[in-house]
């Protein structure tokens, strides 16, 4: 029996840390203290915002255990095109998540970014009564007149006239989806977004111009006016809430409830997110407008991670406003979601507030994902906070283009080689990390330029708006010269700031601060296809001498039969070639054998022809030959093609075959003798 | 009627004077059959091994002439001391077999990594990419890779076929490395012959004990499939260190335990098939569980084992990220950690020997004898 209990009394040191982790339920939930509402005011800029478009004020209620909300909205919607409105239509985004037959559900099914849609997790939007301009109720002429229930119109018995105002009030109910796809709860983590019937946008050329309302696409994000945010938001105490713009009230009520009133002007969105323990850590970011508070939300076990953050969106506020347009408003908001709703919730950007994620045991200090998340989610505030191109119809001009500058931000910040992992010996830079882990462009289906909801399915809306775009952009860069992209990409900020600007105001503003077309670019990169292919064709080299044969005529006929001279020089050919869609001026290192390079240059940009020859007379031999050397053109398919040795050398190679000898000896060690 | 007595074996205690213990064994005892005698080889004595003599550091059996003592009470219990100082003795005493044994994993490994490097010499020993995938830089490495998709998958074939030649040949070297612990030869220079001939004697007992440890490691892949279910998503949203750790215990622990239990029942079956020839492995393999039971000494001194396997692989992986040595000193240095796994894996046969060599339980011979 002794003997017998002993391997049952091994057991025994496991159940306590597995019983103790059953047993760890959620903290008690209590009162949070009263927030401090803000000295500054939303818009620190000089002059004023952006003439307001769409403003709203709101008033909402959140119960945080049925996770519904019950809303009122009033919008003062200015009419600034040049055709009378003659209905209203509002985007409904929370009833993608009401049923399966939505449009987001059909595209999704279920699934966006490693998240899953919860069974009876629905969530749903209802506007419950709408009055325009103090009319009467017309929820009995709402019409629904797209696919599904995301886009409302409302006729209006009075068209409003170019640069008129129409007031429109409504009363609306949410109810949260549990949260897959950016907005929603988990457990008591609540996402707001996308949660109050919203304006769309008058588009077109006058004479036709029309409402842009799509419904809600999976592969697609949203588009709005900008305006002035009015909310005034009620909650238990005993929530920790973040919103857009800055916090102007704070109020307990009697009923265990607090009223927290927010503004934010010059904004397009609205969001904000309640849970009962978060905490916060602040900083400054110093911009040309002054001190910009920076501040991170995140659950205490993950406050490590915090730090991180915090670090990072203080960098990519400072970086950002030097890189594109100075920072207008005064609160840079992180929320960094619980791991639970991470998948979900995390990895989403708003004007003023964004939601990071990575937190992870294996994105340890050096594993630079976390901070590029921030980064990234920050920089989306310039490419679509502040620049707001219409992301339904040209996701790459805010992801794409977002994603390049936030390779040039980290490569500044942790190093060009370094700024993705520096780990122990691993070493991985942004960019080429990005290009290696995307696959092929040649076997992306679609071009840049496409609507995002025309793309053939998620992998490729990803690879090619995100990852392509911004190695585009990197090309393109290292074609033209870094700093003169640079500076016109800042002229592009400066001059199209609240402004909505197309493909069409990027590519002319480019090519006036370039002073070059780059109509040679553009349309293959952009509207096409594929990517350039780089690749080493051929090698060769020979010692120099008089050329052999039969020479003369008649009495003076001779035949030269010549060996090279004993110092004579070799004559060495290299043929480059790029056999892909995309031309791209090149650098091509040839390497000599007593290790000099020499740098040559292919200044391709699609006139003649797919390849190019170069000679070089030398005493050494060429024994290797490196296109692109430092890696700057990313747009490309040649991959290992890029570099040639003459003759094989074995060190890399022995040292691969020794690691695989090792792991091969553990492994029989572990199953034999 | 067999009588336990001295043997003549230079390392054997010798008999006890005055009462001499007498045992009566029945012949049709199937857990003892005398073989027939080899023909004798060029050289030599015939390989027939006499495996019921006790182990040679332990003190005989006492007999007080009672039925329970009848029934083979344990006698001497070795302590882990006895069984680690074991290890070292059988190190110490056939360094020429343990060096040939290791010498030839290491030529399997090594063949192994031939083929490998000629296949990597022709994917890219002219492509400069390649070098910088070796410096660290992991995009070069996933972009060299992407290049040569067919590489990986030839790769894992050849490293796959060593280990699974290895695994077989590994029955061969177990069997006559057992042969020689259970009866070393008289003479050293019949230990490469004592050898051959136990693994010859042993390769297909051990191969069929090998299917039948099938059912038992079944049930830790069961257990593993089971607790790994959620691991993937707990993995994902692990924060900290302490928010691993449970996961993977729940996962890991359980099938880690089974296969600690499994292990070392099949070793000790290993060690009864060979001692005791004819024997089927089953019911090797089921005395080998039953004494887990009656001796969980056993388990501690695998446990022992597998936590230095374990230690020593860790504590190398983690100081050779540091180290900036060259290829031929991580060679090296990867040797000797591979040559003291092995060192301790004999050690930890030559343990089981001398435990198995003790008593063997009574009640498990009244109920399946």
């Amino acid at each position: 029996m002794r003997a017998a209990a002993l391997p049952l009394a091994l057991l025994f040191p496991l159940a306590a840390p597995i019983g103790a982790a059953a047993c760890r339920g959620a903290p008690d939930v209590e009162v949070v203290p009263m927030p401090v509402a803000d000295k500054t005011p939303p818009w620190i800029a000089p002059g004023s915002p952006p003439p307001a478009i769409a403003s709203y004020e709101i008033q909402a209620t959140l119960d945080v255990d049925s996770h519904q909300l019950r809303g009122r909205e009033t919008l003062t919607w200015v009419n600034s095109g040049a055709d009378p409105a003659k209905e209203l239509q509002f985007h409904l985004y929370m009833n993608a998540f009401k049923n399966e037959d939505s449009v987001f559900w059909r595209e999704s099914r279920g699934k966006m970014r490693g998240a899953k849609a919860a069974r009876g997790g629905w969530g749903w939007i209802e506007v419950n009564a709408i009055a325009v301009d103090g009319g009467p109720d017309a929820t009995g002429r709402m019409k629904y007149p797209g696919p599904d229930e995301t886009v409302m119109e409302i006729p209006l018995d009075t068209p409003v006239p170019p640069g008129g105002t129409a007031k429109v009030t409504i009363l609306f109910e949410v109810q949260l989806p549990e949260v897959y796809a950016r907005t929603g709860y988990k457990g008591d983590f609540h996402m707001i977004g996308q949660w109050f019937p919203k304006i769309g946008v008058r588009v077109g050329e006058p004479g036709s111009q029309r409402w842009h309302c799509e419904p809600f696409h999976l592969m697609s994000e949203f588009f709005a006016d900008f305006g002035n945010y009015d909310v005034t938001l009620t909650v238990p105490d005993t929530h920790v809430v973040a919103a857009t713009g800055v916090l102007v009230e704070a109020r307990d009520n009697q009923d265990d409830t607090r009223v927290l009133h927010y503004k934010a002007e010059g904004v397009h969105d609205f969001v904000w997110m309640a849970d009962p323990f978060m905490e916060v850590i602040k900083a400054n970011a110093h911009t040309p407008h002054g001190p910009v508070d920076v501040w991170v939300y995140s659950r205490p076990e993950q406050s490590e991670f915090a730090e991180r953050h915090l670090a990072a969106a203080v960098a990519a506020v400072e970086g950002f406003s030097k890189m594109v347009y100075p920072y207008p408003w005064a609160r840079m908001t992180v929320i960094d979601p619980p791991p639970d709703a991470a998948d979900g919730a995390g990895g989403m950007e708003y004007p003023t507030l964004v939601t990071t994620a990575s937190d992870s045991v294996f994105t340890p200090e050096g594993v630079w994902l976390p901070e590029f998340v921030t980064v990234h989610e920050v920089g989306h505030n310039w490419f679509q906070g502040i620049l707001a191109s219409n992301e339904v119809d040209e996701a790459w001009l805010d992801e794409g283009m977002n994603d390049y500058a936030d390779g040039v931000l980290m490569d500044k910040i942790y190093g060009e080689e370094t700024s993705l992992i520096e780990w122990g010996p691993i070493r991985a830079g942004l960019g080429a990390s990005r290009v290696a882990m995307s696959g092929t462009f040649r076997e992306m289906p679609d071009p840049i330029a496409q609507r995002s909801f025309e793309f053939n399915d998620y992998r490729s809306y990803g690879g090619v708006t995100y990852a392509k775009t911004a190695a585009a952009m990197a090309t393109l860069q290292h074609a033209v010269g870094d700093e003169k992209f640079l500076a016109a990409l800042h002229a592009y900020g400066m001059e199209m700031g609240f402004k909505h600007p197309t493909e069409a105001d990027l590519v002319r503003i480019l090519e006036r601060e370039l002073g070059q077309k780059l109509d040679w670019f553009v349309r293959p990169a952009l509207h096409g296809t594929g990517a350039a292919d780089l690749r080493v064709r051929d090698i060769s080299c020979r010692l120099k001498r008089a050329s052999r044969g039969v020479f003369g005529r008649g009495g003076h006929r001779k035949v030269v039969d010549a060996e090279p001279a004993p110092d004579a020089p070799y004559h060495c050919e290299v043929v480059v070639a790029n056999v892909g869609t995309v031309p791209v001026p090149v650098e091509v290192e040839l390497v000599l054998e007593d290790g000099r390079r020499l740098s040559k240059r292919w200044n391709d940009r699609g006139e003649g022809p797919r390849w190019r020859r170069f000679e070089v007379d030398d005493p050494q031999p060429v024994v290797e030959v490196v296109i692109d050397p430092r890696n700057r053109v990313r747009l490309d398919d040649g991959g290992l093609h890029r570099s040639l040795r003459v003759h094989p050398e074995t060190e890399a190679v022995d040292r691969a075959a020794a690691h695989g000898q090792f792991l091969t000896q553990t492994a029989m060690q572990v199953l034999g003798l | 009627m067999k009588k336990w007595g001295a043997s003549e074996d230079e390392d054997s205690v010798p008999a006890v004077v005055g009462d001499q213990p007498t045992i009566e064994i029945d012949a049709n005892d199937s857990a003892v059959t005398e073989m027939e005698a080899e023909p004798s080889g060029p050289k030599g004595k015939a390989f027939q091994p006499d495996r019921t003599r006790p182990a040679p550091t332990l003190p005989p059996l006492t007999f007080d002439g009672s039925i329970s003592s009848a029934s083979g009470s344990l006698a001497a219990r070795p302590s882990l001391f006895t069984l680690a100082r074991a290890g070292a003795r059988a190190l110490r005493r056939f360094p020429g077999l343990c060096g040939s044994i290791y010498l030839l994993q290491l030529g399997v490994s090594l063949a192994a990594a031939s083929l490998m490097g000629l296949l990597l010499t022709e994917a890219f020993a002219r492509r400069p990419l390649f070098d910088r995938a070796m410096d660290g830089d992991l995009p070069a490495l996933l972009t060299s890779f992407a290049g040569r998709p067919d590489l990986l998958g030839a790769l894992l074939m050849v490293a796959g076929g060593a280990l699974v030649l290895y695994w077989l040949v590994s029955l061969f070297l177990t069997g006559g490395l057992l042969a020689v612990l259970l009866d070393p030869p008289d003479r050293r220079r019949e230990v490469a012959r004592w050898f051959g001939a136990g693994g010859a004697a042993n390769f297909f007992p051990l191969l069929r004990l090998a299917l039948w440890s099938i059912l038992p490691y079944a049930a830790v892949v069961i257990a593993f499939g089971l607790g790994a279910r959620d691991l993937g998503t707990r993995l994902e949203r692990a924060v900290s260190t302490g928010d691993l750790v449970v996961p993977l215990l729940i996962a890991v622990g359980p099938p880690l335990l089974l296969h600690w239990i499994c292990a070392t029942a099949v070793d000790y079956a290993r060690v009864d098939l060979v001692r005791h020839p004819g024997m089927s492995g089953l019911r090797a393999l089921m005395r080998g569980f039953h004494l887990l039971v009656a001796r969980p000494l056993v388990l501690f001194h695998t446990a022992l084992y597998g936590l230095f396997f374990a230690g020593v692989t860790v504590g190398y992986a983690a100081i050779s990220g540091s180290l900036a040595e060259g290829l031929l000193v991580a060679i090296l240095l990867r040797q000797i950690v591979s040559i003291v796994r092995f060192l301790a894996h004999v050690g930890l046969l030559a343990g089981q020997v001398e435990l198995a060599c003790s008593a063997v339980p009574a009640p498990f011979r009244r109920r399946f004898g």
